[in-house]
Order: structure tokens, then sequence, then C-alpha cells
């Protein structure tokens, strides 16, 4: 900036005296003043060029958004590290070796092989769900961090993106720490490991946007109980998790079926027990599809909420 | 840009929440030492760093800004003031482009506020914003680099705001006022042409306020644009060369700081009158303004300038007039505030949260 001195001949002090509303008018905008309402740019032909919107706003500013969050979380990673890294060795403890006790096979296989897809699963929705509800939430109505991020050049879509992938690596590092396990257990093929992990990811990138949309219009922290109570426990529950598809009653196989996670849990299922087949690529695509309609939904309502 | 000495930072007691003196004197170094704003910067496109005209916005049934239309010049510290829920997060979010307006026009540093290339030369401290406290001052700086697109000469900014020792302490640590200062130098990551500070000195004691005010003072002869959102009236007089006050979604007042604030007149403390003297003085020297008034051993001359003051002393002892005291008041920004807010709401109390 150049010297104040040169730079404003006019000093503030230059101004007509006190405006007092009624009395004198403000200076007219000039005719290139910029329209507050949005004022959509035009195009090198002349017509209005939308505004990008949604995924297509994003850019790659969102690493940043995703690095500041990785750093807060190494920061105290004695303390972050500790819940995803032991609460699915108790689901494995409680259900592998304790109901896996009194199970001798399910589905061909042994109780703990059967549910351990289920557990890497769970795990990764879980992480995502709880960092991209109560953990962005935090981050945008306590400690307007979103605030301060925005007024940077990076946009509300960078930062939802960011705080999806966070979300998602979250869910990716607690499947990572229960294939860990269930490697020492042998009841994982380590070949498979990158691919469980980069579908865990996909995973965390689905609920990571489903919650972040529930952020979007949620006011109070309460209510992410009915999401939690009412979608993700439910869902948690009744996707073949923990138990076959076929025990619950035909009529409701369907609805469980349109629920992503079951593909989520199906797939990864089949990648554990070599069960995949073209049923496997229609999951896939369906957990793309879903993953990428969710993500739309949470870019587009978390800028409406960020910036009205 | 020269970095400040490192003798200035050595003053300032290590993990001392409460040192302020000490820290005030490294702040004050600071200033002197540090050119915040460099010198060729991009070339400003508008003589102003804000304008808005018949800026409004409505949360569907509330009207939050019923058309604003506000200046602000480059290189000023501007003020802005406002009862509770008169407007002023409002505004300060469209300029930052953290929220859109309903209608009218707005314009920051010669663009669309919120676009990217205005974000890119804009600091911004938002109110109530609370940092993990588990990172260090440095760590946060450097993030919000990072956020920025850019290096931040994080321990360049951290002498800046006094906090030049504390810098690779966790933020926890950190009292309330050193929180605030660190808010201060994230707010002038990446040298911005203009920065926007939401309730800046909220927290902090005496000192604290003062060192804030110097700092603002310095980005000001820097050449930076200040717009200094605040309830603390005294600081706001203090600091901002022009200020505007918002009441209800509307600016009912802008300007120059002092115009805002008008004389009263001279005080002046007398002892006893000898017989006739007052009325004499009264009648002789100043029929053709506002009469003086006397009361419990004061007399008021209202409408006196400041340049007068040597010319009534000096008359009222030729008039035989006893005097002890003479005080040239004038009206605090306070005082001014409260009557502009009753002005434009009569039978309102000026309750003010400013």
């Amino acid at each position: 900036m150049t010297d104040p001195g040169t730079q404003h001949p006019d000093s503030p002090r230059g101004l007509a005296g006190p405006h007092v509303a009624g009395t004198e008018t403000a200076s007219a905008a000039p005719p290139s003043l910029a329209e507050g309402c949005p004022s959509p740019a035009r195009g090198p032909d002349g017509t209005r060029a939308r505004p990008r919107r949604g995924i297509a706003a994003v850019g790659p500013r969102f690493l940043q958004v995703w690095y500041r969050n990785a750093f807060v979380f190494v920061k105290l990673w004695k303390t972050n590290l500790f819940p995803p890294l032991i609460e699915p060795y108790l689901y494995l403890l409680a259900l592998g070796l304790g109901v896996g006790f009194y199970v001798s096979e399910i589905d061909g296989v042994d109780y703990l092989t059967f549910v351990a897809p289920g557990i890497i699963v769970t795990s990764a929705i879980l992480q995502a769900t709880f960092e991209c509800t109560y953990g962005s939430y935090f981050r945008m109505s306590f400690q307007s961090t979103f605030d301060a991020i925005i007024s940077t050049p990076v946009n509300p879509e960078e930062v939802s993106m960011g705080e999806i992938c966070w979300g998602a690596s979250r869910a990716a590092l607690a499947s990572g720490a229960i294939m860990v396990s269930l490697a020492a257990f042998g009841r994982l093929e380590l070949i498979w490991a990158p691919v469980i992990l980069a579908l865990q990811f996909l995973v965390g990138m689905q609920f990571g946007a489903l919650s972040l949309l529930i952020t979007s219009k949620v006011r109070q922290t309460e209510y992410f109980n009915f999401f939690l109570s009412g979608i993700i426990f439910p869902a948690q529950m009744l996707t073949g998790a923990f138990f076959p598809l076929s025990r619950i009653p035909e009529v409701l196989q369907p609805i469980a079926w349109a629920v992503p996670l079951t593909s989520a849990i199906d797939l990864t299922r089949g990648i554990m027990l070599d069960r995949l087949g073209l049923h496997s690529l229609l999951e896939l695509a369906y957990l793309i599809v879903a993953t990428v309609v969710f993500m739309e939904l949470a870019l587009r309502n978390m800028r409406r909420r960020l910036i009205g | 840009m020269s970095n400040p000495p490192s003798a200035t930072a050595t003053q300032a007691p290590a993990g001392s929440a409460g040192s302020a003196a000490a820290s005030a004197s490294a702040a004050s170094a600071a200033i002197a030492a540090s050119a915040v704003v460099p010198e060729a910067a991009a070339p400003a496109t508008s003589a102003a760093a804000i304008i808005c005209s018949d800026l409004r916005k409505n949360y569907r049934d509330t009207v939050a800004l019923a058309g604003v239309d506000l200046r602000v010049e480059r290189g000023a510290v501007f003020g802005f003031l406002g009862p509770n829920g008169a407007g002023k997060s409002t505004l300060v979010k469209i300029l930052t482009g953290l929220v859109h307006p309903s209608g009218g026009q707005g314009e920051v540093l010669g663009g669309k506020p919120g676009s990217r290339a205005v974000h890119r030369r804009l600091g911004y401290l938002p109110e109530q914003f609370r940092f993990p406290q588990w990172l260090t001052g440095r760590e946060l700086l450097s993030l919000h680099g990072r956020l920025m697109g850019i290096e931040a000469e994080a321990a360049r900014l951290l002498d800046l705001v006094g906090l030049g020792v504390a810098g690779d302490r966790k933020i926890g640590e950190y009292s309330k006022g050193m929180q605030q200062r660190l808010g201060l130098a994230q707010a002038l990551v990446g040298d911005p042409e203009l920065v926007f500070l939401d309730e800046p000195t909220s927290a902090l004691d005496p000192i604290g306020r003062r060192d804030v005010r110097d700092i603002l003072t310095h980005l000001r002869d820097r050449g930076m644009t200040v717009f200094l959102n605040s309830h603390l009236l005294t600081e706001v007089e203090r600091v901002c060369d022009r200020l505007a006050v918002i009441d209800k979604g509307s600016v009912i007042a802008q300007g120059a700081t002092e115009d805002l604030l008008q004389s009263p007149g001279l005080s002046v403390r007398v002892g006893e009158l000898p017989q006739g003297s007052f009325e004499d003085f009264a009648a002789r020297s100043w029929s053709e303004v506002a009469p003086p008034t006397y009361a419990d051993g004061v007399i008021t001359l209202p409408g006196v300038a400041a340049d007068e003051v040597p010319a009534v002393v000096h008359r009222m002892v030729e008039a035989g007039l006893p005097v002890y005291e003479v005080t040239f008041a004038r009206q605090s920004l306070e005082e001014a505030f409260v009557q502009l807010i009753r002005e434009h709401h009569p039978g309102s109390d000026g309750r003010a949260g400013a």
C-alpha cells in the first residue's frame, strides 16, 4: 500500500460533516458498484454466467480446511485416537468372542468373520457422523471458525468439502484400526486392506455429507438426537451389520436395501469373504451416486446456512 | 518490511497472562519497528474502502437492515455503533461476504463483497471467536495463513500484538486479553488492506485496550482501513476518525467523530458574585447569542468555541467575576450516542448495547 499521505489526498476528515439521516443523503453509488444482492457476472458472450454452486464450486482450497482439522486433531492425538482405537475392539470382543461363543456358524462362516465387516463399516459411519454433526456444529456455531475461514479466499463449499473429507478421514482411521486387529486374528487378508480402506473412506464421505446436511438444518445440538436415534442407530442395526438381512421380515428388506449402508456392509463383506459379483458393482455404483447426491445437498444447504 | 528487534520480544515475561504492562511495552516497541502493510500493494480501484447504498436485509418478516447508506474512506479507522439488534453484525457480515443482502448495493475495496478477490485483501476478527485451546499462537496464525494461501509472518504479527514471547505457548494458557490480541493478529494475516474487527477490545484490561488502540492507530498510519464494531464507546471515541450510528437497521448519523460530539460550551466555576456583576456581564457581552446562565456557583456559556475561551475569560475577569475554574466541556460519545438514539426514537431510554 502506498504512503497514506499520497494515496489518500482526501483524508477522512475531508468528507462532509456529520451525515444525519433525513438531512443528507449518502454519496451516490458509482455505476460500477457491485450489486449487493446476487449479481451474476457476465461471460465473454455477454450472457450471464451462473455462479458455481455445490460440488462444482469446490476448488483445491478445501484441502486447507482438511489440513486445519487434521492439524488440530493431531495436536491432541492421545485423546483423539483413544476412542476410535478402543471402541471397535470392544465391539470385536463383545460380538466376536462373546456372542460368537454361542453362535457356531452364520452365513457359512464363524460369527467373528461374519460380523467383522459390519464392525468395520459401523465404526466408519459413527466416526464420520459424529465429526460432521457435533464437530462441525461446534466449529460453525460456537467457535465462529467457519466465519473466520469464509472471510479468507476459501468459499463455503470448500469449507463443507473439507469437513466431509475430514469426517471420511476419521472414518478410514477407525476402520484401519480395527482392520489391524482383524489381520492379527487372521480374519483379513492384507492384500485387500487398501481396497477396504478406500471403501470406508467413501462410506465416510457419504455419512459425513449426510451428517453435514443435517447440521445445516439444526439450530441446537439437541436436534442431532433425532438424527442419531432415528436414522443412524437403526440403520446400524438393521442393515446386515450384525446379523443377515434374511432375518428381518421380507416386507422390510427392500427398505433395508434402499439404505446405502446396506450396500456398504454387503460390499465390504463381499471383499473380505471373497463373495464379489456383479451385484457388487451395482452396490458400489449405488454408494457413489448416494454419496454425490448427499454431498451436493450438503454443500448447497451449508452455503445457505453459512452465508444466507 | 522490518522485523522488530528481538530485544523487544524478550521484554515481555513469558507465561504471564496478566502481564499486560510488560506486553504493552513490547507491543509498542513492535509497533514502532514493524511495517504492517507493504509499501506496494494492489492498486486502489475506488477512493472508498466501503460504499453501501440502500443496502437491505430481511429475515422473513424481520427487517435487519432497512436501507443503509455508508461510505468509509481508505485509511480511516471507522467506528460502527448501535444498540443491540440494530443491525451492526448483519452489515459486517454482508460486507465480509458471510450474509447475502436482500437488496441494495455494496462495494468493498472496489469489488463485490464476498468475492474471492476481495477476501484476499480482507482481514476479519469475528465476534466471540474461539480458538482451539491446544494450538499455539504461532500455529494458529500459520494455519490461517494456509487458508489465505500464503505463509503467515507469525513472528512479526505476534510481536505486533505483544505476544512475541508467548507465541509458542498453548492458547489455552492465554488470558482472555491475550486471546483477543491473537485474534487481532489473525485478522492481520496477509497484510489486508481492510480489516473488520468485531469487538476487539471487549475482553481487554485498560492497558490491553491501550495496546489495541496503539495498534489500530499504527495500522491507520500505514494506510490500512479499519472497520471497528465495538460496544466500548470510549474506545471508539479515542481511536476512530469517523463513525456511524445505526439504529433499527438504518444509519441515523455518520461523520467525523468530533463533528458528532456537540459542544455544550464553557462551564465556569465562580466565587461569590458581586451584586449585579453577572447580570451586567450577561447583558453587555453575550446578548447576541444564547445567554449565559448561573446556577450553584457555575456560569454556563453555551455556544462558545474553543478559540473564544481566552477572550471570554478575560471579559469575565474584567467584569469583576471571581473566576475559580474554567472547563471547556465536550459531549462524550456516550452522551452523543444516547442523544442520537433518543432523538431517533422518542421515548427510548437510549439503552446502548452500542
